[in-house]
């Protein structure tokens, strides 16, 4: 399984510098590496646990705008600034992940939706050291990578394809470890945990913590590579779900579902904007019926729906619905 | 599981690329491809329209009367691309464009935060991009010369609510010192309040309540409590088109006589007129553009594409409609002037354009020309106060064409 | 003292709309145990029927400046029908689906929604002039904006029928038992499968009642259900989800607080302060403020 994550990277990697005279299409990949990025680190709270996050985007936020803020205003190189911010989001989730201990299923969802649109107002009310709603602009003429500054974009991608094979490394690591092990076992009876000696509270807390943290690396390099801080988007409603949505999409149960997802509503977001953009309408109604289509099909995701077509293809009988 | 995730993912790569080059536009020979990339869905889908239904007007005057004449009468051709709702999709929709069109010039993104993220772009592809965005920030020293804003800036919106109180307060002796401001909290409405606060102390008013509100509201009533209390004789509300609504209505439903002066937006667009039925006569508000200012009045020509607006799209021409008119007629006068469409010549063509006639004087005051910044030197918003169902241009003197009721 | 009394009134009345916008969705995730994203579309929808109908002209004579009220009943029972298909055609299937593909569903439902309308109805905004927009009622200082206090009245009488359908009928008694356990109902032999048909387009019609009661002074346009699904679903986790009845008290609770914090505070701290009061609720007592111990409908 790792090798061929690893063989996966190379090759998207190999595939976008093939065809690298097109910014564009560039841009579109690096896009899904990051949105990659954040439902994988999204996956390992909520695949993991069974709760389901929409407040994710928060994190992304926290991070972007200490790392930006400090880099602005005090000089800070992003490097140091980034280790700050991630910080800033691990202690955001320690506070929102013991608080949020007891919730289960749609309480623990809407707390998430509360905690970042908190966030979003507190950065949209102090807007003399945030930007407020008009955020903050990231300009650069010349290429300075210990401050994430790069004027090719193919070097956020390389980056991003990077963080995201590590990440999903990460994920493949902990499952097999000890802390992986108590995750699961959470899973399947939080009761028994308990009574087994699982520290339960602990557990989830880092769990939530680790999640957070890695989409805050994301959401630090994400920043520079759009050159720009919207408030309204990166702590926003509409990235969560994005996230959300994506991680489920491709598969939670699996290791590269969070990259499939990716692929695939990103795919579909920009093809639909492409071909329909201009209809006024009609881009938007193709990626949420594309959804709901595929979750009538097969809930459990695309890696599955793939299994259950290659095994048709190959003949052999459907797995049962279990 | 390997060796089909390979397969699987291979196939999907394929439809990824066969759909994004499918998508590539196919270009005939002689025209010159401008790119409209303005929001298209989501809740400001509204504006996008009007932008839309502009350019095709606009377009289509300046391939009648004969196209790009000094590239053998070249027509125009205007290719429309969504800007989403976020920075994130605007900065793709953008490379997209172009990245797969060999573009003269551009118009867009009409929201200052999309057209901000989106700048680079349009910069590291040398496509210069013509905008109705306001933001004083856009036309700073170091945006990297590709942007012209042909809008007046956020703060000169609000400066002329101001000039214009000054004004009444002279004509009507009204005696109207404490001012409330309001404003809905995103970049249009922040830029605006600047200008409001600038000049406000300057004209010898007090402001009495100056606070921000968030954006979607479904009720007014707190910011309607919140002007009683403070005692303002005049409010300057800066709104999108609900809140507009929702103020004006929970002002008259507590009875308040309070003088509003709006600045721009939800004011001025059909909506609230739509809304408010004959009751929204006698509202006063800024504008980047109206239809019925001196400029457009005087020549046949321009009020001829009003009308021509009002019969094809049934509501009166709004304010994002005649800017991306202007636009739209600035760009073409611009790649007429470079006798080419190569859009590095075309950028130098606009920095030194100087527009007195044709589609590019709609914008107020008739003329329009760019600063080493990408701002407009001459135009400034205009004041409007509706009058049957529609708004006219009161303010300022040199393009007024209706006189101002008493409010 | 005058600013007090009108902040809470005020607070009474939004809160009332954002009960009467709530109440279906408790219904749903009482009875079915799902949350339903595209709450805030089904709204939408309903608008976009209201004013349809509205545009076709408003009773004159005996209802006076109430005219445009007359599509109420006519939209409901679109909505409920709209409701019935939505459960046939998705929600039966989706009922055995996780909770991941549910919320999943209901998202992707909502995105669709938002471009559907788009696509068909263009992207202007639209409200048909009335006498309600702007009408208010005022006594003493204090004003009642006259739309809000109508949807605030009906809210309260929807309550009114919506406990004693619960209570009384016996459809309302197999949903409580459903709520309680759906495999338990089933072994008594009441029709889960119809129970969740019946409570989904009850559900819905009563969003499609909301939104013929906000039209007369709000705008309707394709995204506008995003303004309200949040709210709405504070407002039932407050009171309680699957509270019907202490739906009301969630929105009310959630309308004066706001307006309070508007009043007083900043004006664009105000949702912070819905979302703050939210975030206490549920993390010192997550069964809501208007539920007693473990009850579920």
């Amino acid at each position: 399984m790792r090798r061929a994550l690893v063989i996966l990277m190379v090759w998207m990697a190999a595939a976008v510098g093939l065809v690298s005279s097109n910014d564009y299409f560039v841009s579109v990949a690096t896009t899904m590496a990051f949105l990659a990025l954040w439902a994988q680190s999204w996956n390992l709270l909520c695949g993991l646990t069974g709760n389901i996050s929409l407040g994710h985007s928060v994190f992304v936020a926290v991070a972007a705008y200490v790392t930006v803020i400090l880099f602005q205003q005090a000089g800070v190189s992003p490097l140091l600034g980034g280790l700050l911010g991630i910080l800033g989001s691990v202690v955001l989730a320690g506070i929102v992940g013991a608080a949020t201990l007891r919730l289960r299923g749609p309480y623990f969802t809407l707390a998430t939706l509360s905690a970042a649109a908190v966030v979003l107002s507190v950065i949209l009310h102090y807007s003399e050291l945030t930007g407020g709603p008009s955020g903050l602009a990231i300009t650069f003429a010349h290429d300075s990578p210990f401050d994430l500054e790069f004027t090719n974009v193919r070097a956020y991608f390389l980056i991003a394809t990077g963080l995201l094979a590590t990440v999903t490394l990460i994920l493949d690591l902990l499952k097999r470890s000890k802390l992986g092990f108590y995750i699961a076992a959470i899973k399947s009876s939080e009761e028994a945990a308990a009574a087994a000696g699982v520290r339960v509270a602990l557990v989830k807390v880092i769990v939530f913590c680790l999640s957070a943290a890695l989409t805050a690396l994301g959401g630090v390099v994400y920043v520079f590579y759009i050159g720009f801080l919207d408030p309204n988007f990166l702590s926003g409603l509409t990235l969560s779900v994005e996230i959300a949505l994506i991680a489920v999409v491709g598969g939670i149960n699996y290791l590269i579902g969070p990259i499939i997802g990716a692929i695939f509503y990103e795919a579909i977001d920009t093809a639909a904007n492409a071909t329909f953009g201009a209809s006024g309408g009609w881009d938007v109604m193709l990626l949420g019926f594309a959804v709901v289509v595929l979750v009538m099909t097969e809930p459990r995701g695309l890696c599955e729906l793939a299994i259950r077509l290659l095994r048709l293809v190959r003949g052999r009988p459907a797995r049962s619905w279990s | 599981m390997r060796k089909r995730g390979l397969s699987f993912l291979a196939s999907f790569w394929t439809v990824v690329v066969a759909a994004v080059l499918a998508s590539a536009a196919a270009r005939a020979a002689d025209t010159v491809d401008i790119a409209v990339i303005v929001p298209l869905s989501g809740p400001n889908a509204t504006v996008g329209e009007m932008i839309v239904n502009a350019t095709k007007l606009a377009v289509e005057d300046i391939n009648s009367a004969g196209g790009i004449k000094s590239l053998g009468g070249a027509k125009l051709n205007p290719i429309i691309a969504d800007a989403t709702n976020d920075p994130q999709g605007a900065v793709t929709t953008t490379e997209r464009v172009l990245s797969q069109n060999k573009l003269a010039g551009a118009y867009g993104l009409a929201l200052s935060p999309l057209t901000t993220a989106a700048l680079p772009a349009f910069v590291k592809h040398h496509v210069p991009v013509v905008t109705s965005a306001i933001s004083n920030t856009l036309v700073t020293p170091n945006n990297g010369g590709y942007l012209f804003q042909i809008a007046p800036k956020g703060t000169a919106f609000g400066n002329q609510q101001v000039e214009f109180l000054k004004f009444l307060n002279d004509k009507y002796k009204m005696g109207i010192t404490k001012a409330a401001i309001l404003y809905v909290n995103n970049p249009y409405g922040t830029a605006t309040e600047k200008g409001i606060e600038q000049l406000a102390q300057k004209a010898g008013l007090e402001i009495v309540l100056n606070s921000a509100y968030p954006e979607n509201i479904t009720d007014a009533s707190p910011l309607v409590s919140k002007i009683q209390q403070s005692g303002a004789q005049v409010l300057f509300p800066v709104s999108y088109i609900t809140d507009a609504s929702l103020i004006l209505t929970g002002l008259r439903s507590a009875d308040s006589h309070v003088l509003v002066i709006g600045g721009g937006a939800g004011f001025i667009w059909p909506p609230i007129g739509e809304s408010l039925g004959d009751k929204v006569n006698g509202l006063i508000s800024a504008a980047s553009w109206n239809l019925d200012s001196k400029n457009v009045k005087d020549q046949s020509a321009l009020s001829g594409v009003t009308q021509r607006y009002q019969k094809a799209y049934g509501t009166f021409m709004p304010e994002q409609a005649g800017e991306a008119y202007a636009g739209i007629s600035v760009l073409a006068a611009a790649i007429e002037s470079a006798g080419s469409d190569d859009p590095a010549k075309v950028r130098d063509a606009l920095a030194k354009l100087h527009v007195t006639g044709g589609g590019g004087a709609m914008m107020q005051p008739g003329e329009v020309e760019f600063d080493a910044n990408g701002a407009n030197t001459h135009v400034v918003p205009v004041i409007i106060q509706w009058q049957n169902g529609v708004p006219h241009t009161v303010f300022p003197e040199s393009v007024a064409t209706a006189e101002v009721a008493k409010p | 003292m005058i600013i007090f009394l009108q902040s809470i009134l005020n607070g009474l009345l939004i809160g009332g709309v954002y009960a009467l916008v709530a109440m279906g969705l408790n219904l749903m995730f009482g009875v079915m145990k799902l949350v339903n994203f595209a709450h805030g579309e089904f709204l939408m929808a309903g608008m976009y029927v209201a004013v349809g109908l509205a545009s076709l002209g408003t009773l004159p004579g005996a209802l006076g400046i109430f005219g445009i009220y007359w599509v109420a009943l006519p939209t409901m029972f679109v909505m409920a029908a709209v409701g019935f298909a939505f459960y046939l055609l998705l929600l039966d299937r989706a009922a055995r689906f996780g909770e991941s593909p549910q919320i999943l569903l209901t998202i992707g439902l909502s995105i669709g929604a938002q471009g559907l309308a788009q696509v068909l109805r263009g992207s202007s905004f639209r409200l048909v002039p009335n006498p309600i927009n702007g009408a208010a009622i005022r006594f003493g200082g204090l004003n009642l904006q006259l739309g809000p206090a109508i949807a605030f009245i009906v809210a309260l009488g929807v309550t009114v029928v919506m406990a004693w359908i619960l209570r009384a009928t016996r459809f309302g008694k197999s949903a409580r038992a459903v709520a309680e356990s759906a495999e338990t109902a089933e072994m008594l032999g009441i029709e889960v499968r119809r129970v969740y048909l019946v409570s989904t387009s009850i559900a819905i019609g009563l969003v499609g009642l909301a939104a013929a009661l906000i039209i007369p002074y709000q705008y309707t346009f394709p995204n506008v259900g995003q303004n309200f699904v949040v709210v709405a679903f504070l407002a039932i986790v407050i009171a309680g989800l699957g509270n019907v009845v202490g739906a009301v008290f969630g929105g009310l609770l959630m309308g004066v607080m706001q307006s309070l914090t508007a009043s007083y505070f900043d004006l664009d701290l105000s949702t912070a302060a819905i979302y703050l009061l939210f975030l206490a609720v549920l993390i010192l007592r997550p069964q809501g403020l208007f539920t007693r111990g473990r009850r579920t409908l």
